[in-house]
């Protein structure tokens, strides 16, 4: 990936793996890695976010219909403090 | 400009018709704060997005793509995984859950019940009373910019109409009220956003293309010459990471991505919307839409915002952030310069929508921090919760009007508004987060871990953003005006910590002080809270 010189000098770098993905200099002519992107970082951030909600989506729809099983109790317990809290308010 | 008019006052109509339907559905307390737990998961979700996203993430931080470039990708990865997944996944079942057993209404309620500290309540409710007005006042601004640059008028006016509109319709809806036009204006967002990047993309030949275009801008000599000062910072162009370990390295990931990023997990005004649905099945429901619509939002804004330097250099030959004249105007200036005017008008009420829900959302808890928290439940007051909310509501309002106002005299080259959102990001993760991570999962946590989290977290982040970290420090003036410096550590040999976000220094801390403290209350077999009242906690987990 790199040429021998700059690849020493990058490996040097204390900062060797956040520089990593863009070579050696700061400006050399850069290889389109993906999508126009040269930078592997950013690459992986771009496609980062679109997994992510993919990740969503996936973990939404599979669980759609799950997570409802107390649903009622909690309806009539709700339902009962929102009655005393009326009594509260109406005492105030 | 009829036609804008005539558009935004019929928006602000249908605005304002939601507030009344929601005014008129709020005959309780718990309607008032927690939207009487009933709300439907696809308004949840978006009335969560909503909130989340707003002028600030659009113009603030399309803004800082605009300058820093698409790094700030980052963050859109972060606010879906963390913000979204995380958040509803594995924090909202358990704080709606336990919300429920304990009937909280607010975050430092939550927080209060489940540690029995009434303490914390009121501390909660300080912190979020006196330093979420600099977040609100960052949502302003974007929103104030905007339509001061879009309708040429000046920024003390479009400001005060601004605040104006949104004040009146939380101040008769409550949370139904907010959440009803929180979906609304998600919608509208939605749309905006996916024209946006469709008008983005497509004139500049397509995805490849724009970003090819974007990544050979740096090799323009014009361009270096130009964005001589970022590259001297570190910067190596809109479609690299800046160079490791330099000071742009240090904002970008530092302040802009772990300090939002994390940040949102301990949001007050997030978190409540947990505690509004009735169950699980509706949190696993909103994770859906709440990914798709966080990507479209902050994922476009921030592509969008990078992509703008080909635009602004393509027509006037220089970068974003010059021809823009400030950080917060790129946006602005790139909706009204390159974009079709029809679709101005969209983008107008795109960001009004997305200013005015966070906003909404802002002010109900700043209120309820008064109110509730600090008013009714921490100084034992009497009286109504609504009334009394309602006062505490008019006096943030008039706190961020005036600070958004006093931005105008802030260096403009600043990211602002970028700046005062992760600001209280980080200070609501260092101060609550690991008080919040045990409240829902550590059944053993000592209230006192809890307690001593909370105070270091807090008193950390504000040493440090008001002494230590520079870009604040700086702009905040307390530190030179006692020791003459931006920054304590400014010419010394710790002169990189000015670089490193509050955040990155207060949250280990404050993970640090309760997870020591929960160890010693172990190795002493004490307890501070007692089995009965956890076994309530924990009900039906």
């Amino acid at each position: 990936m790199f040429d021998s010189v700059a690849g020493r000098a990058l490996r040097k770098d204390k900062h060797f793996w956040i520089n990593f993905p863009v070579g050696g200099g700061k400006f050399r002519a850069r290889r389109n890695l993906m999508l126009g992107i040269p930078d592997v970082w950013i690459v992986t951030a771009y496609l980062s976010c679109l997994a992510a909600a993919g990740l969503c989506v996936g973990y939404g729809l599979k669980n759609w219909n799950t997570g409802s099983e107390n649903e009622m109790q909690q309806v009539v317990e709700e339902e009962m403090w929102q009655k005393s809290e009326n009594e509260m308010d109406e005492k105030m | 400009m009829i036609y804008t008019i005539i558009v935004t006052l019929v928006y602000l109509f249908a605005i304002a018709y939601l507030g009344f339907i929601g005014y008129r559905q709020t005959k309780t307390t718990g309607d008032y704060l927690v939207a009487g737990r009933q709300i439907h998961p696809l308004i949840m979700a978006l009335s969560y997005g909503a909130t989340f996203i707003s002028t600030s993430a659009i113009v603030g931080f399309g803004g800082a793509a605009g300058t820093l470039g698409m790094g700030v990708l980052w963050l859109t990865f972060l606010n879906i995984f963390f913000g979204i997944f995380i958040a509803f996944v594995i924090f909202g079942k358990r704080t709606r859950k336990i919300g429920h057993n304990l009937d909280a209404h607010t975050f430092p309620e939550l927080l209060s019940v489940r540690y029995r500290s009434r303490f914390m309540q009121g501390f909660a409710g300080i912190v979020i009373f006196l330093f979420m007005p600099i977040y609100t006042a960052a949502v302003i601004k974007g929103a104030a910019d905007f339509i001061q640059s879009y309708f040429a008028i000046p920024f003390e006016i479009s400001l005060l109409f601004f605040v104006a509109i949104v004040a009146l319709y939380v101040w008769m809806g409550g949370l139904k009220g907010v959440m009803y036009t929180d979906a609304f204006q998600a919608v509208i967002m939605f749309v905006g956003m996916v024209l946006l990047l469709v008008f983005t993309y497509s004139r500049l030949g397509g995805v490849t293309e724009a970003h090819q275009q974007l990544t050979d801008l740096i090799n323009h000599e014009e361009v270096r010459q130009q964005a001589a000062k970022l590259i001297a910072g570190g910067f190596r162009g809109w479609t690299a990471m800046p160079e490791g370990g330099s000071p742009i390295w240090w904002s970008l990931v530092s302040t802009i991505v772990f300090g939002v990023g994390i940040g949102v997990l301990a949001q007050p005004q997030l978190v409540v919307r947990f505690m509004t649905v009735r169950s699980n099945r509706e949190l696993n429901r909103a994770v859906v839409s709440g990914g798709i619509f966080i990507l479209m939002m902050t994922g476009v804004a921030f592509t969008v915002g990078a992509l703008s330097n080909v635009y602004f250099f393509n027509s006037t030959g220089k970068i974003a952030l010059f021809a823009a004249g400030a950080n917060d105007s790129i946006i602005p200036e790139y909706i009204k310069n390159y974009i079709p005017h029809w679709f101005g008008t969209l983008f107008l009420l795109t960001l009004l929508a997305a200013a005015m829900s966070t906003l909404s959302s802002q002010f109900h808890t700043m209120g309820t921090a008064a109110g509730r928290d600090i008013y009714e439940k921490s100084l034992g007051g009497k009286g109504s919760t609504i009334i009394i909310t309602r006062f505490g509501m008019l006096t943030t309002v008039i706190l961020s009007t005036l600070l958004a106002w006093l931005t105008r005299h802030l260096d403009v080259s600043m990211a602002i508004i970028a700046v005062g959102t992760a600001l209280f990001f980080g200070l609501c993760a260092a101060s609550f987060l690991p008080a919040y991570i045990g409240a829902l999962y550590i059944k053993s946590l000592p209230r006192a871990a809890a307690k001593w989290g909370m105070i270091s977290g807090f008193t950390l982040s504000t040493f440090w953003i008001f002494f230590i970290h520079e870009k604040e420090s700086s702009s905040l003036q307390i530190c030179r005006l006692l020791t003459g410096k931006t920054s304590l550590v400014k010419d010394t040999s710790l002169a990189y910590l000015s670089m490193i976000d509050p955040i990155f220094i207060a949250l280990p801390v404050s993970s640090i002080v309760t997870f020591a403290i929960w160890i010693a209350y172990r190795a002493m077999n004490k307890h501070d809270l007692d089995e009965s009242h956890i076994d309530r906690c924990f009900k039906g987990m």
